[in-house]
């Protein structure tokens, strides 16, 4: 989902989203983990890969968001946002539980 | 070697291993290649980008891409085919000394018809032979009836493990002709090797003559992405 996120911000190629990744505070992340994802998001349709020419080497592959991507990322948030929410519900207590005890 | 050369070559090794086909195999090379190139102009070694286990990385690859993987199964198709050809040479051998008193007795050939050395020598030594490699032959399709492509590999080694046979005759009796045609341990150990090798590498050519045909690039693309959890 986050690999889906970053790339619905702006198409880039593989090693720079593992960048990102980092720099978003996932730690230091493969590109070797990352690489095997991006492919299978390939397979499924949720991203498409296109070369790109480099003025300063050879060419390199962008991967993109693609229609059915933007809409699994959009189901994924949902569904994060209403994850989140249940487990906050959880773990906050309520005024109820604060004046019991 | 170029490092991007050695990863390739490593990941190459792990997906031949991982019975990932040659068109899968190129695709995901070509693809790694394009990435590691552009990342190795960005100052990037392309060993520490991959990380250290490479052929983990490449296993992970093709299960992500959704490979249809086909092994070879070299090591059991061998013990297979060696135990058939055992087994077929004992039952032959058992038949053999069952039926010959009855041929004698069936065929009795006038001493006056003369029969071809060739021919004899021939018949003498094919039959067994023949029967070894349809005890062989037989083991394989049925034991190993589990296995993708079995019957196709089966069919293969009848064609290839007869022509090998024929083919290794005139040189292991060459080979026997330069140590005087002796009898000792070190070189009948040494023809039998000769025979054998010959034997195996005619099945396993066979298991992958059946395997190349069937190993064009997967159908990888996918587009139902309805069904599938956040990676």
């Amino acid at each position: 989902m986050c690999l889906l996120a970053l790339l619905a911000r702006e198409p880039v190629h593989g090693y720079e989203l593992v960048r990102r990744m980092e720099a978003a505070g996932f730690g230091a992340i493969s590109y070797g983990t990352i690489y095997p994802l991006l492919t299978r998001m390939r397979r499924l349709g949720l991203v498409a890969d296109e070369q790109q020419v480099s003025p300063t080497g050879p060419p390199r592959k962008v991967y993109a968001l693609t229609g059915p991507g933007r809409i699994q990322l959009d189901a994924w948030q949902k569904q994060w946002t209403r994850f989140v929410e249940t487990v906050d519900g959880i773990l906050t207590p309520s005024d109820h539980d604060l004046t019991r005890s | 070697m170029d490092p991007i050369d050695t990863v390739l070559a490593e990941a190459d090794r792990a997906w031949r291993a991982y019975g990932v086909g040659p068109a899968d195999r190129a695709a995901f090379a070509a693809d790694l290649r394009l990435d590691l190139e552009a990342a190795a102009a960005d100052g990037r070694d392309p060993m520490l980008l991959l990380g250290d286990d490479i052929p983990g990385f490449a296993r992970r690859l093709a299960d992500e891409a959704g490979v249809q993987r086909v092994r070879g199964s070299y090591r059991r198709l061998l013990g297979t085919a060696l135990t058939g050809a055992l087994l077929g040479g004992l039952l032959g051998y058992g038949v053999l000394v069952a039926l010959y008193p009855l041929f004698v007795r069936l065929v009795d050939l006038p001493r006056s018809v003369q029969i071809p050395i060739q021919l004899a020598v021939a018949v003498y030594y094919g039959v067994p032979a023949a029967v070894v490699v349809v005890g062989a032959v037989v083991a394989v399709r049925l034991r190993l009836s589990d296995l993708p492509l079995i019957r196709k590999t089966a069919w293969m080694m009848s064609l290839l493990v007869p022509t090998a046979g024929i083919l290794v005759t005139p040189v292991t009796m060459a080979f026997a002709r330069t140590t005087g045609y002796s009898t000792n341990v070190e070189v009948v150990v040494a023809e039998v090797a000769i025979v054998l090798a010959t034997l195996a590498g005619a099945t396993v050519l066979a298991r992958r003559l059946s395997l190349r045909d069937h190993q064009g690039p997967s159908d990888t693309a996918a587009t139902d992405a309805t069904k599938i959890k956040p990676a």
